[in-house]
């Protein structure tokens, strides 16, 4: 057995099969992880204690209920990496960040309580931008994450680590956090699948919030069966989330009728193929994905989204805003344990503060890298008495005519196709000098946010190199077109 | 609109409550100046007849009956997270001198 070549579905053949047991699985990705993550910096911490304790009792459930608990369990003892930023009980959650550095979840994630009754296996947290700010991973206080693809390559972000468990075969699925594109972008740089659900489809008790309007949790697998397989289970109404909704999701999610799928208008959105800065091999990719719909009979049409253009500054200025207020709370006293050792002094720090406030400029000035500090002020600046009506409030308008958009342009088809990323994986250092250019890394997946859409990014077939993804962007809790229609692509040629 | 100064940069870090290294500040005036400058563009958007949204779905308040609830294992785990503490509520240095 190699675990290389595993995806959930296969995984769950080969035990259905007896082919091998849970913990002999589970201890030959963690001797991967061994042999491999030194190199590519995935994870943060791993949980393999209690992962191997979790894999025997799998493996004593198997032998009693075989067959039924795999077909009534999809994620049944399905090994798992999870974003640092997403709470386990007793496990640490830094967030990525130094602020965070001794903090001992006390509760786990709605996200995490469904994975663990359906029977999932955590394997480790993974590493990420420093409270999910950046689109490289680099901006983690702990390490860098490497494309798997290329050692010298970012892995993209913020949920970097996320997105190379996958492609590094160092887990079969992962959950991940995007705000403005967080698990595409990076899904799209490694060559995985990576979901955005639409806002309110899954519970976000338990993630370390960044901009609450914004963030969703969302999947990372192999193939965009796998991709429906996790959400179907982690999504849901929860009473600790009121934006959480109470959506049916059918079973046509994971087993699409493709008859149905055919039907499918897609559109093709102008405003996103005439950016300059966008490379060749993305723009071949794209139109390859376009021309593979078309041949398959599949309307496709152009459509567009005047606004596109603005999204970009519209989101730099609520995603700071909504920071500014969210980050308020790591104060170095909520969040940071106080341990004999603390790297950051933490213990000094108390023991020498005058006042309350001075603890709190103290633990927040050492705790804190650039990007959060410089997000924190463009934050406060832009809600600032003066300020307020320019930016905040005219970016809240225009957020609006961005949703106005897609609302018109789904009136004319069901589905938009667009590239994820403007380019491949740039190389590590190249980008993290000019936040500005960072940021316009994320141009084709912040609008999706911005509306509340669902937005999957899938590897396009084909390329060799560095990895290539597509878009999908579907109507509110339409998640079901997006999957069905990638699943569709994975299957024809 | 207006260029942020040194003397903003140090007023936001005051409302934001942590220090900016001297080192820092130039890299930051000009990290953020380029930002600021980039949102020129919302200028030539006419939005004197949009009404702004405030996220992306259609929220609705959700409201529950304002009752203490038992401890629980979880708030027993929380306040041990605390890094000081007595009786089970938050110890921390006076808030006046």
């Amino acid at each position: 057995m190699n675990v290389k070549d595993f995806t959930i579905e296969k995984y769950h053949k080969g035990l259905l099969n007896k082919e091998f047991t849970v913990a002999s699985f589970i201890e030959e990705i963690f001797n991967l992880i061994e042999s491999e993550d030194s190199r590519l910096g995935a994870y943060l911490s791993l949980m393999k204690i209690s992962a191997l304790d979790e894999a025997k009792k799998a493996d004593e459930v198997l032998a009693i209920r075989g067959a039924d608990v795999l077909n009534s369990q999809p994620m049944f003892a399905v090994p798992m990496a999870i974003k640092d930023n997403i709470l386990i009980k007793g496990h640490r959650a830094t967030a990525g960040s130094k602020l965070l550095e001794n903090y001992i979840a006390s509760y786990d994630a709605t996200v995490i309580r469904k994975l663990k009754s359906a029977g999932a296996i955590f394997l480790g947290k993974t590493n990420m931008d420093e409270f999910a700010m950046g689109s490289s991973t680099e901006n983690s206080a702990y390490q860098k994450t490497r494309n798997p693809y290329d050692l010298e390559r970012v892995p993209g972000g913020s949920s970097g680590g996320s997105a190379v468990a996958v492609a590094g075969h160092m887990a079969l699925g992962s959950l991940g956090t995007d705000t403005g594109g967080s698990i595409r972008q990076p899904a799209s740089l490694c060559g995985a699948v990576g979901l955005k659900p639409t806002y309110g489809a899954v519970s976000r008790f338990g993630a370390i919030a960044l901009a609450s309007s914004l963030d969703q949790i969302g999947p990372f697998a192999k193939t965009v069966k796998d991709v429906a397989t996790i959400f179907k289970t982690i999504s849901g109404i929860d009473k600790n989330d009121g934006t959480s909704q109470d959506i049916k999701y059918g079973e046509d999610l994971i087993n699409p009728d493709f008859e149905k799928i055919k039907k499918l208008k897609i559109g093709i959105p102008k405003e996103y193929f005439n950016l300059e800065g966008m490379d060749e091999v993305t723009k071949q990719g794209i139109n390859s994905v376009i021309d593979f719909y078309k041949k398959s009979g599949f309307e496709v049409k152009e459509v567009s989204l005047p606004n596109t253009k603005y999204a970009l500054s519209c989101y730099y200025i609520i995603l700071p805003a909504e920071a500014s207020s969210n980050l308020a709370r790591f104060d170095g006293i909520r969040y940071a344990k106080v341990g004999p050792s603390t790297p950051l002094g933490v213990n000094e720090i108390r023991s020498n503060a005058k006042n309350l406030l001075d603890l709190y400029v103290k633990n927040k000035t050492q705790g804190f890298g650039d990007e959060p500090k410089r997000r924190i002020i463009l934050g406060t600046y832009v809600l600032s008495s003066g300020y307020y009506d320019a930016y905040y409030s005219k970016a809240q308008k225009v957020r609006s005519l961005v949703k106005k958009d897609f609302t018109d342009a789904f009136k004319e088809v069901d589905v938009i196709l667009t590239p994820v990323s403007p380019t491949v994986a740039f190389k590590i250092g190249e980008k993290s000098a000019d936040p500005l250019a960072m940021y316009l890394s994320d141009i084709f997946t912040i609008p999706v946010n911005l509306a509340g859409l669902p937005g999957i990014s899938i590897p396009v077939k084909g390329i060799n190199g560095l990895p290539v993804g597509f878009q999908l962007i579907g109507k509110s809790f339409r998640e079901a077109d997006i999957l069905g229609l990638g699943q569709y692509y994975e299957k024809n040629d | 609109m207006s260029k942020l100064e040194k003397k903003d940069l140090e007023h936001l870090a005051k409302l934001s409550r942590f220090d900016i290294r001297p080192d820092q500040e130039e890299r930051f005036l000009g990290d953020l100046g380029k930002i600021l400058d980039y949102f020129n563009d919302l200028n030539s958007v006419d939005t004197s007849k949009v009404s702004p949204i405030f996220s992306g779905g259609d929220l609705k308040n959700v409201m529950r009956e304002d009752e203490t609830l038992p401890d629980n294992l979880d708030n027993i785990l929380c306040v041990s997270e605390f890094p000081e503490k007595e009786r089970g509520l938050l110890k921390v240095p006076p808030i006046f001198e």
